[in-house]
């Protein structure tokens, strides 16, 4: 049994027309590019993913993120996917809906705004997954809509880590 | 003049925020709640502020005008009048 990791970037991402979070570099010596999701919406932000080995059980989403400027407080990130087989499914993919989102609840380390941190999502709501699937992972902020979301300013992205299991 | 009401509170709350403001070891519900308390205290003092400005000025502003000396000052104390000027 292996464990497929697939690296997300925030380069790679794309977006609704509303409630994008903002693109952003970082970095004095090296540049970090970044999705800064705002504290006070529920910005989201959506990624093709490639499942070609994916078997069975849940897959887990590893998502690294910074503080912009809070050193305390908590956030609310959640993740959903939309899955379409292709020569099988009758779904017109423009109208496609995404499975129930998952949610992770984490907090700030302290000590320094910028300091990385690793939050972790269990996919369980796998929209009948199949390998080699037309995959689409969502990424929200529930800044706006979850009252334990506290941390003030900016949630910025780096990079997130999908992984599967090929057995 | 009566205090701000909460959708102006918020929209205030957002722009701390979105300009990189907010540094400190609190949470949006904190902050927000300075910012009301913070508003309420304008509200209860602004005659007293108006009644402290030097009669030529006071006489010939706008409110508006009060207010936002009050406010450039502000932001001058806080190194910040570079941030909007």
């Amino acid at each position: 049994m292996a464990t497929v990791p697939g690296p997300i970037y925030a380069g790679e991402a794309d977006f609704l027309p509303t409630l994008m979070p903002q693109l952003v570099k970082l970095g004095t010596n090296y540049p970090d590019l970044g999705l800064a999701f705002d504290a006070a919406n529920d910005e989201q932000a959506f990624w093709d993913l490639d499942v070609e080995k994916y078997a069975s059980g849940n897959p887990t989403l590893e998502i690294e993120w910074v503080a912009d400027t809070a050193i305390t407080g908590d956030v609310v990130l959640e993740a959903a996917i939309a899955c379409i087989t292709p020569e099988a499914d009758t779904q017109d993919i423009t109208t496609k809906a995404l499975a129930t989102a998952q949610s992770v609840t984490d907090s700030h380390l302290g000590t320094t705004a910028r300091r990385l941190h690793r939050a972790t999502i269990t996919i369980t709501n796998l929209d009948s997954l199949a390998p080699g699937d037309k995959l689409k992972l969502r990424v929200r902020r529930l800044g706006n809509s979850s009252g334990s979301d506290t941390m003030v300013g900016d949630l910025i992205i780096v990079k997130m880590v999908f992984k599967y299991s090929d057995t | 003049m009566a205090a701000l009401p909460q959708a102006e509170l918020a929209k205030i709350w957002r722009v701390f925020m979105r300009r990189k403001h907010a540094t400190g070891a609190y949470t949006k519900a904190q902050l927000l709640a300075a910012i009301t308390a913070g508003d309420a205290w304008l509200d209860a003092n602004a005659a007293a502020f108006v009644a402290a400005l030097p009669a030529g000025f006071r006489t010939n502003s706008s409110q508006s005008e009060k207010a936002t000396l009050l406010a450039l000052v502000a932001l001058q104390r806080a190194g910040k009048l570079d941030d909007v000027s």
